[in-house]
């Protein structure tokens, strides 16, 4: 091996196990953040107008007492939303996972085009960079909500500063990044698999990652037309999105960026929920030491709902008056949905059944998938619903829904997947016990937060409002958001538990054999640390994914190197 | 590939039909960004939101300044086949050719511009407007960068140096593309407005 | 359904929505109130299914696990049916359910002489209101603009109102009617609703409109139709009207002045 200087192993770098691990890094800081922010978000909705305690960082807001204004906090829920979906869930599990795992699980070398993924993981910092700078601008950052509708965002919208044009510009340059990414992962998957791996022996994470960069590389463009035209308003005074009293002379239409915007907004939710669905079905049957039940449905079940999601986008938009003709359309659309998603559902239980489970960190994260994807898909129904969903549209029932399907089963399907493969990545275990205690203090208190925020939608309260108490109607909820809040709080301890055991497993702990899982996928084959290049000699594949318990093997699993004879 | 290869300083080598697949994404990408220009514009006229009309005069000189674009495509085909039959100095001449079409029409699309804005169509008053304005300027910045490509292409060649036959084919690819998809575009734009 | 609805104030969602003081609210309730039995069956089925799977087939209880890819003809069947199975009993029957109440109630606006209608033009952070007066046009004379954030309806009588906005877009949003329609810029939008009890309420903006979205408040008294009418008569016409514009030419400290459209026909 010829040694490569600071810089080109460590910084720009383009060995994809790197990039992985850069993006690791630089999701977590975002996902902390976010966090934090969220645990203000809920200080204020719990305690509205009071001081916020020094434990919380109140002396971030010395300037007002302590208290959080309201535009500060329209500004906290605007960036909570668009870092935890731009660049927490979208650098985790795409980024770094996509990254680490499409070359070592096809048994390619690196990337298809290494120089374009250390390009994309380079345009992606500048624009999480952009963003942060944002917070730094005199009239403050960018308040409009994570959908950023016009006119509301425009400059006639009375938001100050161009802190809307920032995340706007921001939000462009991380499309610009997700779609160099995109065209990396499609190629990659398409052109180097290695000897014996065709379609359908490739584990389902690579499904689920694959699937997610063909939705990227068509939506990005849609949603980045649209952010050009939103700039162009901002910052040129165009009126692609301006109509009535303030359009002067001409006139757009505003209702013609939450089109281009949910036509991308749908298909992101499966985006960023596919990488999981893929790590979920694989590593429950690692954990289970059984093949994955109906391996070949559950991706085509995976294919289909990534081409259903690009026609239902108008589920968001039941109450903009849409013709009725086009409500009941998109209803049913997404209706249909329900069916290759509970296929799947299933087959998920049945990976399990007649299984020999193992209850290890990573299949605790996993089996708490099911269940919080199960209530979340579930739910969904309430807002895929027209009749319903013009009761809880706008309202915090909306919001506990998608914390389900994205923030919370994103987030476990994160943790189990780092914690399965922390190993491979730096050659130590991660913490099993202190795991096991995040498990369990996550799962708990993260249930009464986002069930409880349901609840409180379903009361009536609606989302974004500074004060609930201004309302009468929302009097009876005050004891329910303080619980909420609690247990927000919790939760938010117990990730620093998290953070404290992925810092002490980094460093100090115990060091990981080459397969500490018995799993049959091809990362597992090269000793740590694995070197630039990944295979000294491109395997060649005899079977897929997920040999367990084959009767025709001595141990209960058998490498995708290794040839099954069958006596 | 065995392990003396990847310590080498190339780890592998992108084959021809990896670029070539990596372009066609990339195409299907910018395609989707017009798609949704497109499409937008559509929206906005079929809501009558504002008027565009333009005499058959200045359609015609749009005809004429695209129809640079398209020769110039035709160039570049023209210098690849002198070049895979070997005739370097031919296939430098049209190639140059070939970038100073695309230059001309940069040029004729901006005058163009400041002819619609003569007539008063402005991008900032009328929507409709805008929104061709808006495309041709996405256009023009993906031309600027063929054109890079373009001259990167000609400096290889009159270098003398080895240049890979697959390089010159995927930049001509571009260079097509992006003179289909502005025949496309303005086609549209003529028969709708 | 009843029954687990005793169970818990709340049903599944343990806190009471808004008291439902509509005519057509109780649908949306009933919606609500299916699919929350059905996902309950659905997700305890899973749960239960998960439990028993924990119980019975942990390693240490079964050290071996079965070969088996699921991938035969018996199993495709039973995964399909179970997805038909959900489709048919979840999702068919809630959208049959919403088709209807869409059709019979919340899209089927009513026509006649006494639907009351009311112009309604939110703004920053406020909500304007306009009934037609006498003469049951918009922008004459005789329209009456109460004071912001001020409503008024008549018990019993179906309320139509047409929406657009002065600045961004609101959402007039009744917690009580379980009903919220946007209201966005260049366009008009519709909804019609029918109290059946009067009292006072409350209106909510619930789109994102600015920093004091969270204040946007109005007040809707929902009376007897005497008590209405004698509101209404108390209320001083608008008067002349030079520029008419659909949002208001001038602005009164903060108050627009001279807005109307043209009642829009629907369908
Ligand atoms: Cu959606
Ligand atoms: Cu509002």
């Amino acid at each position: 091996m010829h040694s490569e200087s600071f810089w080109r192993k460590d910084i720009f770098s383009t060995d994809h196990k790197t990039i992985g691990k850069q993006f690791l890094f630089f999701g977590i800081f975002f996902l902390l953040f976010g966090g934090f922010q969220a645990m203000l978000l809920r200080w204020q909705l719990a305690y509205p107008g009071q001081p916020v305690p020094w434990w919380l960082m109140g002396f971030l807001y010395e300037g007002t007492g302590g208290i959080i204004d309201p535009d500060g906090f329209n500004r906290l829920f605007t960036m909570h939303g668009t870092i935890m979906i731009f660049w927490a869930i979208t650098p985790i599990l795409i980024g770094a996972f996509g990254n680490f795992l499409i070359p070592l699980q096809i048994g390619a070398r690196d990337m298809a085009f290494p120089t374009l993924n250390m390009i994309s993981f380079w345009t992606f910092f500048l624009s999480g960079v952009v963003l942060l700078l944002s917070h730094f601008l005199p009239a403050g950052s960018a308040s409009g909500g994570w959908t950023s509708y016009p006119p509301l965002s425009l400059p006639g919208g009375g938001i100050p500063g161009l802190g809307q044009a920032f995340w706007t510009l921001s939000v462009t340059l991380m499309g610009a990044a997700t779609m160099m990414g995109a065209i990396n992962y499609i190629i990659t998957v398409i052109r180097l698999r290695a000897p014996g791996m065709t379609y359908w022996r490739m584990p389902l994470s690579v499904w689920g990652l694959w699937l997610t960069s063909i939705l990227n590389a068509i939506f990005v463009p849609v949603i980045a037309a649209g952010l050009i035209m939103l700039l162009l308003d901002q910052l040129l005074g165009t009126q692609f999105f301006v109509a009535g009293r303030l359009a002067a002379g001409g006139g757009g239409d505003p209702l013609l960026f939450q089109h281009v915007f949910w036509i991308f907004g749908h298909p992101e939710v499966y985006i960023l929920i596919l990488p999981v669905w893929g790590i979920v079905s694989d590593l429950l049957a690692i954990y289970s030491r059984k093949p994955a039940f109906g391996y070949k449905v559950t991706s085509i079940c995976m294919s289909t709902i990534v081409v259903l999601s690009s026609i239902v986008w108008g589920h968001h938009m039941y109450t903009t008056g849409m013709s009725p003709l086009l409500g009941k359309a998109f209803m049913f659309l997404t209706l249909l949905i329900s069916i290759p998603s509970s296929i799947f559902f299933f087959n998920w239980l049945g990976t399990l059944w007649r299984g020999s489970l193992h209850f290890d960190p990573p299949m605790l994260y996993t089996m708490s998938v099911i269940w919080v994807f199960g209530l979340g898909g579930l739910t969904g129904l309430y807002n895929a619903t027209v009749t319903s969903d013009i009761y809880l549209h706008d309202t915090m029932f909306v919001v506990g829904h998608f914390h389900y399907t994205l923030a919370a089963s994103v987030l476990f399907g994160g943790f189990a997947a780092i914690a399965h493969w922390f190993p491979r990545m730096f050659g130590r275990m991660l913490n099993p016990l202190m795991s096991k205690i995040h498990f369990w203090g996550t799962f708990i208190t993260l249930n009464l937060v986002f069930f409880n925020m349901m609840v409180v939608g379903y009361a009536g309260q609606h989302r974004r409002i500074y004060n609930p108490s201004e309302y009468e109607f929302l009097q009876p909820l005050a004891d329910m958001n303080v619980f909420i809040t609690y247990a927000a709080l919790v939760l938010g301890l117990f990730q620093i538990l998290y953070l404290f055991n992925f810092v002490w497993s980094l460093v100090k702990g115990k060091v990981a054999e080459t397969n500490p899982w018995r799993a049959t996928t091809l990362e597992w084959t090269m000793d740590y640390p694995i070197p630039h290049g990944n295979f000294g000699e491109i395997p060649q594949v005899y079977h897929g994914p997920h040999e367990y318990s084959n009767p025709n093997t001595d141990q209960d699993w058998a490498p995708q190197t290794v040839e099954i004879k069958s006596s | 590939m065995s392990v003396a290869t990847i310590t080498s300083k190339k780890l592998f080598i992108i084959d021809e039909k990896t670029s070539s697949l990596g372009l066609i994404v990339g195409f299907v990408a910018i395609t989707m960004l017009f798609i949704t220009f497109l499409a937008t514009f559509s929206s906005m006229m079929l809501k009558e939101l504002q008027y565009i009309h333009i005499d058959l005069m200045t359609k015609m000189i749009a005809v004429g300044i695209t129809s640079v674009l398209v020769i110039s495509s035709l160039l570049f085909a023209i210098s690849h086949r002198q070049w895979l039959s070997g005739k370097k100095k031919e296939s430098s001449f049209y190639l140059a050719s070939s970038m100073a079409l695309g230059i001309v029409f940069l040029f004729g699309q901006i005058s163009y511009w400041q002819l619609l804005v003569k007539q008063g169509l402005s991008g900032l008053n009328n929507v409709l407007v805008g929104m061709v304005y808006l495309m041709a300027g996405a256009h023009a910045i993906h031309l600027i960068a063929g054109l890079v490509f373009l001259a990167w292409l000609w400096l290889q060649l009159n270098k003398g140096g080895e240049l890979k036959e697959v390089r010159y084919r995927l930049i001509g690819w571009f260079w097509h593309y992006l003179s289909a998809l502005w025949t496309v575009i303005l086609l549209y734009l003529i028969i709708t407005v | 359904m009843g029954k687990i609805k005793k169970l818990l104030p709340g049903g599944i969602w343990f806190l009471d929505p808004p008291k439902d003081i509509s005519l057509d609210g109780y649908r949306i309730d009933k919606v609500i109130q299916y699919t929350d039995f059905v996902i309950t069956l659905y997700f305890a089925i899973v749960v239960i299914a998960l439990v028993f799977f924990i119980w019975r087939y942990n390693s240490r209880k079964n050290p071996k696990a079965s070969y088996d890819h699921g991938n035969q003809k018996k199993h495709l069947i039973m995964t399909v049916a179970m997805g038909l199975l959900v489709f048919f009993s979840i999702d068919v029957v809630i959208e049959t359910m919403s088709f209807k109440d869409l059709k019979e109630a919340f899209w089927n606006f009513p026509k006649g002489k006494d639907v009351v209608r009311i112009e309604v033009m939110p703004q920053q952070y406020a909500w304007n209101f306009r009934y037609a007066g006498e003469d049951e046009l918009f922008g004459t004379d005789d329209d009456i603009v109460p004071s912001q954030n001020i409503m008024h309806i008549p018990v019993n009588t179906p309320i139509v109102i047409q929406l657009t906005t002065y600045d961004v877009i609101h959402s007039f949003y009744l917690p009580n009617f379980r009903i919220k329609q946007d209201a966005t810029p260049g366009m008009v939008t519709a909804m019609w609703f029918q109290a059946m009890e009067t009292g006072q309420y409350e209106i909510a903006c619930a789109e994102l409109c600015g920093n004091s979205h969270f204040k946007m408040k109005g007040y809707l008294t929902v009376e007897s139709e005497e008590d209405f009418d004698s509101w209404l008569g108390s209320l001083e016409p608008e008067g002349t009207k030079d520029e008419l514009d659909d949002w208001g030419a001038e602005e009164v400290e903060g108050v627009p002045e001279f807005w109307a459209w043209a009642w829009k026909e629907l369908k």
